[in-house]
């Protein structure tokens, strides 16, 4: 199994270490890449590693209210809560990503998380192709501007101007979902060529309904466009540059 | 490009779990790297010395340390490639101890996959890294102080003698804080360098006269903050009244508040007799200019009985604050030694649950407290109660488990210490970080002069203090802020987030998400606009690179394509 740990500098890198002074043993597969804060980890390298096929991503920060960098780690538990929820939808097993408290003075608690979710990957087993392809759609997703403005702005909604939390959630996996749809009809399009809202839901698994109007998006912001009548449907296909 | 790789064997305590040997034949295969070198202790001084030779000789691109963690060492590492002319960022630590050696003891085959693996990343990562330079940083030699009691007084007092500007900001209308309205202090007794007692017959209180005529600081009572932005060595603070101050460094001794007893509805807070150690400090301080004699607040009667009762608010008794506010114990015993002394017939009984008195001298002043008479009774008060008669208390001997009731003329709360009610409020103008209890988070002081805010607390407000290590706080702070902001410019690490200017699409969703409101809009003319990272102002978190919508910030030695490359080898 391969499991990626992202640690923070201030608390859960020390941690680490001192699970290890302690000689507390956790897996050995386990593989720490440090940054700075919890906040610094941005989706697309979650899912940039699950789309490579490492089993299992668990980022880890200082405790709420205690981040050396103020609100760092309650930006990362949002966004990787986001995740989870976009995974149950997406076919990958949300378990495969998680967040954590570790403080620097936790080295028992450090290796007993990453014993902990070793022992569940172990468990869901090792990441499937289907997970890898799905997490590849919303890589693309977490790369591209629409969904990363509308989780960019979650602070400044939710804290600074006091819109409901839960609210704001829906309209981000709202957004996100739409995304991945988007995401999934323009690989369609591109491997065939043309398509209808019809044939496009058939392939994809959606309603025709949810594809048309999303079709209608995608061509009004110049991505696809429909190239008339053809066999009795109306036909989309990717604008030429995208 | 040649990397030059260092394995260090930790005087066997790597080596007992990895196979160096095979670390460093497997390191030789990997491209790029020049040349492998086993120490057996390398942080030491023949090790450290081989290092820089060696570097010296091979003049390699890049440096790998395979050791000790990197929070352990990195720095001693970062300066020898300094010396040996080479650019501290152009290294990685390999974490093969802490993270590896010594996590995996136990299971030597995977120990060993797994040090080979993070060599891997380490090498990865450090091909990509970029010399970086230090960020000049111009500091104003200019401090504020908020809170004029002990220790910011003392703070004052000491950056005025290090050559700063002051500004001292109080609330109240007068310097003193809550050292002001203690009558006496224990278990010196005299006046000490915080005597501030507004007594008839010593009207000089030292330290206010010296601060108060001190050139270098301005007063301000009646005072407190409102705004503040800027980092270390540049923070433009607003002050009430509208007045805007530019400083290098604050420094925050807001001191504690008292627990409220009405909190503990058991304990009649509300009756006129039942009152608090600082309310007992104020009847001291009247009886001096009325007599001399100790009234209690309902008839104005001299108590005949007087009980203290301890922890009050404190030690999580009767859902108080979980700690220990240090220093009621041993006001209690001054209070009971000077009011026994004044009247030696009254009875005078403390209750207490664990009495502590650390410190050369305490454990002294309590046992003469009890040679004086004074009674001790371990019990935890249940409540206290006020009859016809007057004023009883009831409660529970700790040892025999009985109840007991005792008739009280005064009863004393010895009220704990909890965070200031404006503590949040500061902590968020200042971005600092509370504790679980409120307080201001203690800050490491062995790594306090490598702090990058300028920000400093100093006494009670880091959590219970008695006034002579407030003041000894105080004194802390001031030197940390001296030695930081007084060099007039300060060199800082050159690891901050870049905007790049052709991916930015000007949403600004950097400047909200950052915590420090370090992201500058910077107007050229009506048609330019750009965002800029303030560089001093930087602390590197990433949190900005993480949430840019368009991908152009990146975070140097933590960039996207470092990290991707880290992952890329450790699958």
């Amino acid at each position: 199994m391969k499991i990626l740990v992202f640690c923070c500098d201030w608390c859960s890198y020390p941690g680490a270490d001192l699970a290890g002074i302690l000689r507390l043993e956790y897996p050995s597969e386990v593989r720490i890449i440090k940054v700075m804060c919890s906040g610094r980890v941005d989706l697309m390298l979650v899912l940039d590693a699950l789309r490579q096929g490492i089993d299992g991503v668990m980022v880890t920060g200082c405790h709420p209210g205690e981040c050396h960098y103020v609100h760092g780690n309650m930006e990362a538990e949002r966004r990787i809560e986001l995740l989870r929820s976009i995974f149950e939808r997406s076919g990958i097993n949300p378990r495969r990503v998680r967040i954590e408290w570790i403080s620097a003075s936790e080295g028992e608690k450090f290796a007993e998380v990453t014993r902990a979710f070793k022992q569940e990957i172990d468990e869901i087993g090792p990441i499937n192709q289907g997970e890898i392809d799905a997490a590849e759609i919303i890589h693309d997703v977490f790369s591209s501007e629409r969904a990363r403005l509308v989780l960019g702005a979650s602070r400044r909604a939710i804290e600074l101007e006091g819109v409901d939390p839960l609210w704001y959630k829906g309209v981000l996996e709202r957004t996100v979902r739409e995304e991945v749809l988007r995401e999934r009809i323009l690989r369609e399009l591109r491997k065939t060529g043309a398509l209808s809202a019809h044939e496009l839901a058939e392939r994809i698994g959606e309603p025709a309904k949810e594809i048309f109007w999303n079709l209608i998006a995608m061509k009004r912001r110049q991505i696809i466009l429909d190239i008339g009548i053809v066999d009795d449907s109306l036909k989309f296909a990717i604008q030429e540059g995208v | 490009m040649k990397i030059l790789v260092f394995i260090c064997g930790c005087q066997g305590k790597i080596e007992e779990v990895l196979d160096l040997d095979a670390l460093s034949a497997f390191t030789s295969t990997i491209e790029d790297v020049e040349a492998v070198k086993i120490d057996r202790y390398l942080c030491g001084k023949e090790g450290l010395s081989l290092f820089k030779e060696e570097v010296m000789r091979v003049k390699p691109d890049r440096v790998i340390i395979a050791g000790c963690s990197p929070r352990l060492h990195g720095e001693i590492f970062a300066e020898a490639l300094e010396d040996a002319g080479m650019n501290p960022h152009l290294r990685e630590h390999v974490n093969i101890r802490e993270q590896c050696a010594w996590a995996h003891f136990d299971d030597l085959d995977g120990a060993n996959r797994k040090a080979k693996k993070l060599m891997e990343m380490g090498i990865a990562k450090v091909r990509l890294k970029r010399p970086l330079d230090k960020i000049n940083v111009e500091m104003k030699p200019a401090a504020l102080v908020i809170g004029g009691g002990v220790s910011g007084m003392e703070a004052a007092l000491d950056l005025s003698n290090g050559g700063f500007k002051v500004y001292l900001v109080e609330r109240e209308a007068e310097l003193g804080g809550r050292v002001k309205r203690l009558s006496q202090t224990f278990p010196t007794v005299g006046c000490g360098i915080c005597c501030m007692h507004d007594c008839p017959d010593c009207v000089l209180t030292p330290q206010v006269e010296e601060v108060l005529s001190d050139e270098n600081i301005e007063v301000l009572t009646s005072t407190t903050v409102e705004k503040a932005d800027g980092f270390i060595g540049n923070y433009k603070v607003r002050l009430t009244g509208g007045r805007e101050i530019d400083v290098g460094t604050v420094i925050i001794a807001t001191g504690t508040e008292t627990f409220d007893p009405n909190r503990i509805p058991e304990y009649s807070y509300s009756s006129a007799d039942v009152i608090t150690s600082l309310e007992l400090e104020d009847l001291y301080m009247k009886a001096r200019s009325d007599g001399g004699q100790i009234k209690r607040p309902s008839d104005g009667k001299i108590p005949e009985s007087i009980n203290f009762i301890q922890c009050v608010g404190s030690r999580g008794i009767k859902g108080g604050n979980p700690y220990c506010s240090i220093v009621c114990c041993i006001y209690a015993l001054g209070h009971a030694r000077e009011f026994k002394s004044r009247y030696p017939d009254a009875e005078v009984t403390i209750h207490y649950i664990d009495l502590r008195s650390p410190y050369r001298g305490f454990e002294e002043y309590y046992n003469e407290a009890r040679d004086m008479g004074v009674n001790f009774v371990r019990g935890e008060i249940d409540k206290i109660e006020e009859r016809e008669d007057g004023v009883y208390i009831v409660g529970t001997n700790r040892d025999t488990k009985e109840r007991y009731e005792m008739k009280s003329d005064l009863v004393v709360l010895s009220v704990g210490q909890e965070p200031a009610d404006n503590t949040r409020e500061l902590a968020n103008l200042f971005n600092l970080e509370l504790d679980q209890d409120g307080f201001f988070l203690e800050k490491n002081l062995r790594l306090i002069g490598e702090d990058t805010s300028g920000v400093y607390v100093a006494g009670a407000a880091n959590g219970p203090r008695n006034i002579r290590y407030s003041v000894a706080d105080g004194r802390v702070m001031a030197e940390a802020a001296i030695e930081r902001i007084g060099a007039e410019r300060i060199l800082l690490e050159g690891v901050v987030a870049r905007i790049d200017q052709d991916l930015c699409i000007k949403c600004a969703t950097c400047l909200e998400v950052c915590p420090y409101g370090i992201v500058e809009i910077v107007r050229e003319d009506a048609e330019e606009v750009r965002l800029e990272v303030l560089e001093g102002g930087c602390r590197a978190c990433g949190i900005c690179a993480a949430e840019c919508p368009a991908s152009a910030i990146q975070l140097e030695d933590f960039r996207d394509d470092q990290i991707l490359a880290e992952v890329e080898v450790a699958i």
